[in-house]
């Protein structure tokens, strides 16, 4: 289980009339269980695991709130969308229980939430998904008597995945694209549940069959809904591994599943750093 | 092979190995690349997926046998059989040496020994040991009875290579009183007997011992102990033995003192006379310990008079024998000892004799034991050197080289160095196993069932099914504590913490409930009445308003919307913190609810009113 220093994520909630003489706002460090919760069920069952939070010791007495919610991410990856539980068809956020919803941490001491999945008896098979997001909320005291100010407050977010068997796991490449020093693949899910896919991309020149250059691509979830898509993207070696030209370029992507998907195509690159050159006499 | 991390290896994939799906329009070929099955099982073990968490006892015993043949250079050869384990809960541990050299085929030597823990009965077959007869080979049984006694019936065989001997029955029982064995007593079909009385109280220590004998030669010992522990650690102790065999008599007495000085050393003094038919011993001795870590040191100075008649001569000479022992364990995989011990005489002569040990793990697999003189490592006739290797397939090779005893003593017996070597296999076999039942369901006070709850027992945990139950089978004999673990317990209940202990034999099958207490939540409104009219309107809500539920403490939202979760039945008082009220606003009406918490669901609507201040008109006298 990770432990990540979470220093200050999300949003400042203003209340201002009047400011008063800006004084510097302490981010709020403190150290949460950010791996995703991923829980294998039955039909009926009721599981209970746990997310935790310590809050660094320098660190004030902070009013902590909890709630599930809906979660997904937009098809390149890069916006992350939040809404009521129960927004998305399959979403969790309806059968999960949270314990405790608000709590006071002390300096040092650790926060831990029970989060409780209780699966009705009839449910599809596959995956579903929703996240638990702790909020930093302003003491009840010192915000009651406040009008004015600004006030920094932070909150993190886990995601919770449950699983119900038979999960079904597929993934098919629909594009490979190269655009500049990136090269992207568009992905699409072709299972019952959210996917965890990875992968390489491999260049070729023409008639080899040993690859020039090799790129990773980093991991990345692609959901079922609002979108089965995501476009997985990597930096392109450098110019001189990979100079301008008319390559074959295979991805093999690893999905979760007994196999793996590859596509390949042919494409021509053209490299900045080889315009230039060609420029100078 | 063990795959590696990178899940997706397959940096090996060629074409040959791609299943085509597809050629679009747009030339994009696509395939498939199936994953090494070993791949898949490896993502399947570590893929972090939580699945049921339940550690549950064993549903196997288990038995290792063993079994091992080995070889002595210019001797015999000999066969091992080992086993230990358990059997439907009866512990079993077996040894025994089969050999064939100058004496032809035979059993060695060989035990087996079944121990029922919960019925407290033990049997032996083979090499048994018994006060009255010391090593014997025979039988024994022995069960569990009223008074704590422990009564056992022996039948000793005759040994081999000793005439005169027959089968000797023999019954044995104790009187136990408060925990002590007042009497243990042993009496046997050939008319020798034993008795033996044992006080062990909190500082003092009794021990008397009567044994009559008829074999292998007519004879009685006596022997007296006590020890007394003093305050502080100092332990005086003190014996007596008179030993009579046919016409030899034979007195032994010792008295010690022992001084613990610190933690890591003690001083013990000894004296001790002995008389023989033939000789007169008394010896005087200090001894000092030290420990510390893994160091030891144990030194031993003695010295005393020696008396002998021989021959109708007498003769009596003085002599000092110190004897050193110092040992390092530097962890679980080396060890060294030395060992100096001198005796010198008063005609001057001295005998010295010194020793080194190590052990040492050289690999996970490999164990080396050495012995040898120092300074003098090479001397061949004192180097004993043995070497253990695991290998693959749950074998094992011992070879062993120095002055080795052959497995039978015969006419190629030789006093030099050889070489033995024997190759062992050993096996774990999955046995019935037996154990008690806990059983039970986790329920609320209304006796509804909570499903999900993780039920710990000892270090057992199981989680409940849809109806509440839980079930621990072939669980292990011993005291457990039964809980609910409250990490686990599901987000919208709370333990009562009520235990249950319970001490299980095998055979104990205990139902027992646990219970957990459902939680709600209150849900309410603090608003400012600013129309009268006596109910909340929009725009009313105040936020950030301050409300208790006893300790617990939350601000109402922009709407004037406060909730307090996860609040267990009964009784509670919601307050609003009316000094955190803004300065324009006043309660109108009570600042405390008392809220009845019930099983059916969240109490809603609690709201608290308050009225905006009114400023007063102060009508001022007209001047005059």
């Amino acid at each position: 289980m990770g432990l990540l220093i979470a220093s200050l994520l999300q949003l400042a909630a203003l209340t201002a009339q009047a400011p008063p003489p800006p004084e510097t706002p302490r981010p709020l460090s403190f150290q949460a269980t950010l791996d995703a919760i991923r829980i294998t069920v039955r039909p009926g069952q009721v599981a209970t695991r746990q997310f935790r939070l310590t809050l660094d010791r320098d660190q004030q007495a902070t009013q902590f709130k909890a709630r599930v919610e809906d979660w997904w991410r937009s098809v390149d990856g890069k916006q992350s969308f939040y809404a009521e539980a129960g927004t998305l068809r399959r979403s969790c956020g309806q059968w999960v229980s949270i314990n405790p919803v608000e709590s006071s941490v002390k300096p040092g001491e650790t926060l831990t939430i029970r989060i409780t999945v209780t699966m009705p008896v009839e449910v599809q098979a596959g995956g579903f998904w929703c996240a638990l997001t702790v909020d930093e909320v302003p003491d009840p005291l010192e915000a009651a008597g406040e009008g004015v100010g600004v006030r920094f407050v932070a909150s993190v977010s886990t995601g919770i995945f449950v699983y119900v068997e038979p999960v079904q796991r597929e993934a098919a490449i629909l594009a490979i694209r190269l655009d500049g020093d990136e090269a992207r693949i568009q992905v699409r899910n072709d299972g019952n549940a959210p996917l965890a896919i990875e992968g390489r991309i491999e260049f070729f020149a023409p008639e080899m069959t040993t690859p020039l250059a090799t790129t990773e691509l980093g991991r990345r979830t692609v959901l079922t809904e609002p979108s089965r898509e995501g476009m997985l993207t990597a930096k392109l070696p450098s110019a001189r591994v990979l100079p301008s030209g008319r390559y074959r370029v295979r991805a093999v992507l690893d999905f979760g599943a007994d196999h793996y998907v590859g596509a390949e195509r042919e494409l021509e690159l053209v490299r900045e750093e080889v315009q230039e050159r060609a420029a100078v006499p | 092979m063990r795959p590696s991390r990178k899940r997706w290896c397959v940096a090996a994939a060629t074409s040959a190995a791609l299943v085509p799906l597809s050629a679009s329009a747009q030339d994009l070929r696509t395939f498939t690349i199936p994953k090494p099955p070993e791949l898949i099982e490896h993502e399947r073990r570590t893929t972090p997926v939580e699945r049921e968490p339940a550690q549950l006892p064993a549903v196997r015993d288990r038995l290792r046998l063993s079994v091992g043949m080995g070889y002595v250079q210019a001797a015999d050869w000999g066969t091992e059989i080992a086993a230990g384990g358990a059997i439907k809960g009866v512990q079993l541990q077996s040894a025994a040496l089969l050999t064939r050299g100058a004496e032809g085929l035979l059993f060695d030597n060989g035990a087996l020994s079944l121990f029922d823990p919960d019925l407290k009965w033990r049997a032996e077959l083979g090499d048994v040991f018994s006060h009255l007869r010391g090593a014997s080979r025979g039988a024994r049984f022995s069960w569990s009875a009223a008074g704590r006694r422990q009564p056992a019936i022996s039948v000793y065989g005759p040994r081999r290579g000793l005439a005169n001997q027959s089968t000797v029955i023999s019954y044995r029982d104790q009187l136990v009183i408060a925990d002590q064995p007042i009497i243990d007593a042993e009496v046997a079909s050939d008319r020798s007997y034993l008795m033996r009385s044992r006080l062990a109280l909190r500082r003092v220590e009794l021990e008397g011992v009567y044994r009559a004998v008829r074999w292998p030669v007519r004879g009685r010992d006596v022997s007296l102990f006590a020890g007394y522990t003093m305050p502080g650690g100092v332990t005086i102790s003190g014996g007596l033995l008179r030993s009579t065999h046919l016409a030899e008599q034979n007195d032994w007495r010792t008295v010690a003192l022992r001084f613990p000085l610190s933690r890591h050393v003690s001083l013990s003094l000894e004296r001790t006379f002995t008389e023989t038919l033939q000789t007169r011993t008394t010896t005087s001795a200090a001894m000092a310990n030290v420990t510390a870590g893994g160091f030891r040191l144990f030194h031993r100075h003695q010295f005393g008079e020696f008396e002998r008649e021989y021959l109708g001569l007498s003769e009596s000479f003085e002599r000092q024998q110190t004897q050193s022992a110092v040992s390092y364990r530097a962890g679980a995989r080396f060890d060294v000892a030395l060992q100096i011990a001198s005796q010198r005489t008063e005609s001057g002569l001295v005998e010295q004799w010194e020793e080194l040990q190590a052990t040492s793990a050289l690999t996970r697999s490999t164990t080396l034991r050495v012995a040898a003189a120092v300074p003098d490592v090479t001397d061949a006739n004192r180097f004993r050197g043995l070497l253990r290797q695991e290998l693959p397939g749950q074998l094992a090779l011992n070879a062993e080289y120095g002055r080795l005893s052959a497995y039978q003593h015969g006419p190629f017996l030789s006093d030099r160095p050889r070489f033995k070597v024997m190759l062992t296999r050993s096996w774990n076999i999955g046995t019935p196993t037996r154990g008690a039942v806990v059983r039970g369901q986790v329920i609320d006070h209304t006796r509804r069932p909570v499903a999900g709850a993780r039920v710990k027992l000892g270090r057992y945990q199981v989680d409940t099914g849809s109806d509440g139950r839980y079930v621990f089978r072939n669980v292990p004999r011993g005291d457990y504590e039964l809980a609910l673990v409250p990490a686990y317990l599901p987000a919208d209940y709370a333990w009562d913490g009520r235990r249950v202990q319970l001490a299980l034999t095998a055979f104990t099958n205990v139902t027992a409930d646990l219970v957990a207490v459902p939680l709600n939540s209150i849900h309410g409104r603090v608003y400012v009445d600013r129309n009268r009219n006596g109910r909340f309107d929009p725009t009313e809500g105040l936020a950030r308003a301050v409300i208790y539920l006893g300790e617990r403490i939350t601000s109402a939202g922009d709407e004037g919307t406060f909730s307090f979760y996860n609040v267990s039945p009964g009784q509670h008082i919601v307050r609003l913190h009316g000094e955190k009220l803004p300065p324009d606003v006043e309660a109108g009406g009570p600042v405390e609810r008392l809220i009845e918490l019930e099983d059916g669901g969240p109490a809603t609507d609690v709201e608290f009113r308050l009225l905006p201040k009114v400023k007063p008109i102060i009508f001022q006298p007209p001047a005059p």
